[in-house]
C-alpha cells in the first residue's frame, strides 16, 4: 500500500506542475511589476517635488536667505516667507519644505523648517556626500535621496538657493513622504497579482483541458488498452476510435492495435502448431509402444524349457529409434538370438527396423534352415530394394543348438559380443566383422561356429550402451561395460543387465541420451541339468 | 559439434572434418556434400580432427560413396583409432576407401 500512495500518476504530475508554473509566474510577475513600478513611481513624486522647489525657488529673496544664513535672525520678510512656504506646503503632498545649510560635521542647520525655529540644528539622515556636493558646487542631487529617519520614510527634492553673486548660500528641500508612494505601490500589486492570478488561472484551465484532452486522455486511453490487453490478450478494436488526433499519439494507437493483433494472431498459431505437435508426438508414442510391443518383453520367455536362460532389455533415447532385439526357437532344438541397430534415428529408423526385424525371423524360420550368414545375405538383398534413403543396419546373428551348445554366428558390423566362460570373467569376443545389412546387394556374409559349455554366458548390446556420453562428452566405453558385466558375473541374466543400467546411468549422471540402449544377455545350461531348476 | 571445411578445385574436392559426426551433425554434412556433389569426380574427406562418427554420420558416408562409385572415387584420410575401429566394427572398413 505505502508504494501505492508514492505513485504520482501522469494527470497528477502535470496539474502539479502547472500549478507550480502558475504559482512562479504570478510571483515573478508581482515581484517584477512591482520593483519597476516602484522606481517609476519614487521618480514621478521626487520630480514632482521638484516642481514644487523649483516655484518656491522663483518666489523667494534669495539674498535674504543669505542674509539669514549668517544674521540667523527673524524679520518680517521671514515671516512672510514663512506664511508663503506653510502655504505651499499645504498645498502640495509635501510633507516637510526647510531650507538649511549643510556643514562638515555632518549637521544641517536651518533657516526654515516647517516644525522649528530659524537656527535649529539636526543631523543630516540622507547621504552627506551628495547634500555636501550639491552646497559646495550647486548641482542638484542624482538620487532620490530615500531615506528612514526619525521625521519618517522620506525622499528629498533638494535644489541649491544662489544668492544674486550665484553663491549657494543654503539647499531648499521639499520632502515627500514615502507611506504615499507605497501605499500607491500595494494597491498596484495587490490589483497587478488579482488581475494577474486571475488570468494565469483562467490560461491553466484552458492549458489544462488541451492537454488533458490532446495528450493525457489519449495516453491513458492506450494504457489502459494494454492493461487490458495484458490481463485477457484478446483485441480491444476501439483504441483507434477514441485515439482520433493526427499526431504521434494516433502513430503510437496504430501500433499498439498492430502489435496487439500480431500477437493474438502469434499466440493462435503457436496453439494450433502446439495442438498439431501434440498431435504428432502422441502418434509417435503409439509408434513407439507398438515398436517396443513387438520385441518380446515377457520373461522368462520359455519357462518349460530349461536348458537356456535369456533376457532382454531396449531402453528408448527419445521417440522411436532404431534398435531391436529378438529370440525365439527355430525348432525344438535350436534358439535365434538377434540383436540389431538400425542408422539414424526417429520415424526412417523405426520402419526400417521393424521390416529388418520382420524380414530375419521370417527368413530365419521359413527360409529353409539358412545358416546366419545366408540369412543375412537373403535379408540384405530385400532390404536394397528400394533403400535410396542408404539406411542400414547391423546386425548379430546366432543359432544356437540347445542339445550340443554348438552354435553358429554372423556379425554385420554389430559390437563384439561379450562372452563369460563358466567360471570365468566376461570378455569380448572379437573378430573382423562383415559390413552392415543393406550396405550393399549381393553382399556375401562371414559366419563362425562356437560352442557354448553348460553355464557359459552370452552378452550382446548396441553402440548406446558403449557410446552412452556423458556431460562432457566422454563415451561409456567396452572397459566400463566389462567391469559392469564382471561385477557379479555370476548372477542371472536379468540382474547382470540391471547392473550394466546402473553403471551407465551413474556415468552419464542425467547427460541426456541420443541413442537407444538395447542390451541381451543368455545363459546355456545344457541338457544334462534337465528338470533341476 | 561439427565444423566442414570444404577445399574445391574443378572437379576435386577435399572436406575436412572437425568434432563430431553423430545424429545431430550428420545432416550438416549432408547438405554440404549434396550442395556440390553433382559436379565432382574426385572427392577425398580429411578425418585427422574428427573425434566420433555414429552409424548416423556412417549412412551419410554410405551414401556419398554409392554416388561417387558411379561419378568417379572417394577416398578417406587420416582416420583417428578411434574412427578406424567403428569402421572396423561396423565393416565399412570393407566398403570405402580408406588411405
Amino acid at each position: 500500500m505505502g508504494e501505492k500512495k508514492r505513485r504520482w500518476g501522469i494527470t497528477k504530475k502535470t496539474l502539479t506542475g502547472i500549478i507550480v508554473f502558475t504559482l512562479l509566474m504570478d510571483l515573478s510577475l508581482c515581484i517584477s511589476g512591482s520593483f519597476v513600478f516602484d522606481k517609476v513611481i519614487q521618480r514621478v513624486y521626487n520630480e514632482r517635488g521638484y516642481v514644487v522647489a523649483n516655484i518656491i525657488i522663483e518666489h523667494i529673496d534669495h539674498d535674504k536667505i543669505a542674509e539669514y544664513t549668517k544674521t540667523w535672525t527673524a524679520d518680517d520678510y521671514y515671516y512672510e516667507m514663512v506664511d508663503y512656504l506653510k502655504y505651499i506646503q499645504a498645498c502640495s503632498d509635501a510633507a516637510y519644505i526647510y531650507i538649511g545649510v549643510p556643514r562638515e560635521d555632518k549637521t544641517i542647520k536651518y533657516v526654515y523648517d516647517s516644525g522649528s525655529t530659524i537656527g535649529f540644528e539636526d543631523p543630516i539622515a540622507a547621504p552627506f556626500d551628495e547634500l555636501w556636493e550639491a552646497y559646495t558646487k550647486g548641482v542638484k542631487p542624482d538620487s532620490y535621496l530615500v531615506r528612514h529617519s526619525q521625521y519618517g520614510f522620506l525622499t528629498s527634492s533638494c535644489l541649491p538657493v544662489r544668492d544674486s553673486k550665484g553663491k549657494v548660500v543654503a539647499l531648499l528641500f521639499v520632502d515627500t513622504n514615502m507611506e504615499i508612494i507605497y501605499s500607491t505601490l500595494h494597491t498596484f500589486i495587490l490589483n497587478l497579482s488579482i488581475i494577474s492570478a486571475f488570468l494565469l488561472i483562467l490560461c491553466c484551465v484552458i492549458n489544462w483541458r488541451i492537454l488533458r484532452k490532446s495528450l493525457i486522455n489519449p495516453l491513458l486511453d492506450v494504457k489502459e488498452n494494454l492493461d487490458y490487453f495484458a490481463l485477457n490478450t484478446s483485441v480491444e478494436d476501439n483504441l483507434l476510435e477514441k485515439v482520433q488526433s493526427n499526431d504521434e499519439l494516433r502513430d503510437l494507437a496504430v501500433s499498439v492495435t498492430a502489435m496487439e493483433r500480431d500477437i493474438v494472431e502469434y499466440i493462435n498459431s503457436i496453439q494450433i502448431i502446439t495442438s498439431e505437435k501434440e498431435k504428432y508426438s502422441a502418434e509417435l508414442n503409439i509408434a513407439a509402444r507398438i515398436q517396443a510391443d513387438m520385441l518380446p518383453t515377457v520373461f522368462p520367455a520359455f519357462p518349460d524349457r530349461h536348458e537356456f536362460d535369456v533376457f532382454a532389455t531396449m531402453t528408448p533415447a527419445k521417440e522411436v529409434g532404431g534398435d531391436f532385439y529378438d529370440f525365439f526357437l527355430v525348432d525344438d532344438n535350436h534358439i535365434a538370438l538377434v540383436m540389431g541397430d538400425v542408422s539414424g534415428k526417429g520415424v526412417p529408423a523405426s520402419l526400417f527396423m521393424v521390416i529388418s526385424r520382420t524380414l530375419i525371423k521370417y527368413t530365419t524360420i521359413n527360409g529353409g534352415r539358412l545358416s546366419p550368414a545366408k540369412i543375412l545375405q537373403v535379408v540384405n538383398n530385400q532390404l536394397c530394394e528400394g533403400n535410396d534413403s542408404n539406411l542400414f543396419v547391423t546386425v548379430w546373428l546366432a543359432i544356437i543348438d540347445l542339445t550340443t551348445g554348438v552354435g553358429t554366428a554372423s556379425n554385420a558390423g554389430h559390437e563384439h559380443p561379450a562372452i563369460k566362460r563358466v567360471n570365468g570373467k566376461y570378455e569380448l569376443s572379437i573378430y573382423k566383422h562383415s559390413p552392415a545389412v543393406a550396405v550393399m546387394e549381393d553382399m556375401k556374409f562371414e559366419e563362425h561356429e562356437f560352442k557354448l559349455n553348460p553355464g557359459d554366458n552370452l552378452f550382446v548390446y548396441t553402440d548406446g550402451v558403449t557410446e552412452a556420453t556423458d556431460v562432457f562428452n566422454e563415451l561409456y566405453g567396452s572397459d566400463r561395460l566389462i567391469e559392469a558385466l564382471n561385477k557379479e558375473p555370476e548372477e542371472s541374466n536379468e540382474k547382470i543387465l540391471n547392473n550394466v543400467k546402473n553403471s551407465i546411468e551413474n556415468f552419464t549422471k542425467g547427460t541426456p541420451q541420443f541413442d537407444d540402449t538395447t542390451m541381451l544377455g543368455f545363459t546355456y545350461y545344457g541338457k544334462d541339468i534337465l528338470g533341476e531348476k | 559439434m561439427l565444423n566442414i571445411n570444404i577445399l574445391k578445385d574443378a572437379g576435386k574436392a577435399v572436406l575436412a572434418l572437425e568434432g563430431r559426426l553423430d545424429t545431430s551433425t550428420a545432416p550438416q554434412l549432408e547438405d554440404a556434400i549434396n550442395r556440390d556433389i553433382a559436379e565432382i569426380t574426385d572427392l577425398s574427406f580429411d578425418f585427422k580432427n574428427l573425434e566420433y562418427i555414429s552409424s548416423a554420420g556412417l549412412r551419410v558416408l554410405l551414401s556419398t560413396q554409392k554416388v561417387m562409385n558411379k561419378q568417379g572415387k572417394m577416398i578417406i584420410k587420416n582416420v583417428s583409432e578411434e574412427v578406424m575401429e567403428i569402421f572396423d566394427v561396423t565393416g565399412f572398413s570393407d566398403i570405402l576407401t580408406i588411405e
